[in-house]
């Protein structure tokens, strides 16, 4: 019993405080996150575990978990706005070649990064190219170029 | 358009929900950052808010321990008696024996037993006047525990301290 809610606790406080950390925290990793996150890791196995380090326990933390994901997914087609509220929402960063600035800080995210974004999916090289850039909400940064231009060229 | 109305293409956007976000994002950091602020105080384990000492009111016996503790993770009481020069009993209530697991006793008592007024401990008097019984134990439950750490022929002294899970 003691191990289904404390799998059920640490899987809902991991989902508030990487929420809560922003989108844009896990999706493009550097290296310092990569630690970061094995760190995460390593901390919560422990209060996982407890001091029981059984099969029985192990499968339990590991069934509950994966149960309560497929749950949540299963919710969340019956009702959208679960999904919104667990996820979060795609949101246009880039307009008509023109950065939303006001959007680009809420969201912590600097043009420099919408452009690095812009040149290693589609090569581009400059705002002027991009007709649309969305911050999705697994994080990463989709860039929708101007037309057929590009593609012809 | 304003920068912050929704569009919706190339997508349907909810930019009063992306707002609630944005502020939700912030009160969690300061929720955050309080928690941290609070655990350097020691309002978790460890630390000025946590260390505490507990003594009769005329000083004579008083005990040395953590407010706040971590099921699992060992802590020390420290009991210490005055002018004590003859065999001693000493008894932990009940919940403190339902609570902990004691794993470490300085010294070693010369005879124990257990019954339903908590473990009971004997020690042999020592060549100083003072009796100083070093515990260490591990919590096993959580939640409040309140005890009462009684010398023979004083006072008993009221314990609280608080397992976090």
């Amino acid at each position: 019993m003691d191990t289904v809610i404390r799998s059920l606790v640490i899987y809902f406080v991991l989902w508030a405080v990487l929420r809560v950390s922003g989108r844009r925290t896990l999706a493009k990793m550097t290296n310092f996150d990569l630690v970061l996150l094995l760190i995460v890791g390593g901390v919560t196995q422990r209060a996982l575990l407890g001091q029981d380090y059984s099969v029985t326990n192990a499968l339990l933390v590991v069934g509950t978990l994966v149960l309560t994901d497929v749950i949540l997914s299963l919710l969340q087609r019956e009702f959208p706005p679960l999904s919104k509220l667990l996820n979060g929402e795609p949101m246009i960063v880039v307009e008509e070649g023109q950065p939303l600035l006001g959007r680009l800080n809420r969201a912590r995210l600097t043009v420099e990064q919408v452009l690095a974004s812009a040149r290693r999916s589609h090569g581009l090289e400059s705002m002027e190219e991009i007709k649309y850039a969305i911050l999705e909400a697994s994080g990463e940064i989709s860039i929708i170029p101007y037309g057929n231009q590009k593609s012809a060229a | 358009m304003d920068e912050f109305d929704s569009r919706s293409h190339p997508i349907q956007e909810d930019m009063p929900f992306q707002r609630r976000t944005w502020i939700a994002e912030r009160i969690g950091w300061v929720i955050m950052g309080a928690l941290l602020l609070a655990a350097l105080a020691g309002l978790f384990f460890h630390g000025p808010l946590s260390h505490t000492i507990a003594r009769t009111s005329d000083n004579a016996i008083a005990v040395e321990y953590e407010r706040f503790v971590h099921k699992t993770a060992r802590t020390d009481f420290r009991i210490r008696a005055d002018g004590i020069s003859r065999e001693i009993l000493v008894r932990l209530g009940p919940s403190f024996v339902a609570s902990l697991d004691i794993e470490v006793m300085m010294p070693k008592p010369v005879r124990s037993s257990a019954g339903n007024q908590g473990l009971e401990l004997v020690f042999a008097p020592s060549n100083a006047a003072d009796l100083l019984i070093h515990i260490g134990a591990r919590p096993k439950r959580s939640g409040l525990m309140r005890t009462q750490i009684a010398i023979e022929g004083r006072d008993p002294l009221n314990i609280a301290q608080l397992i976090y899970p």
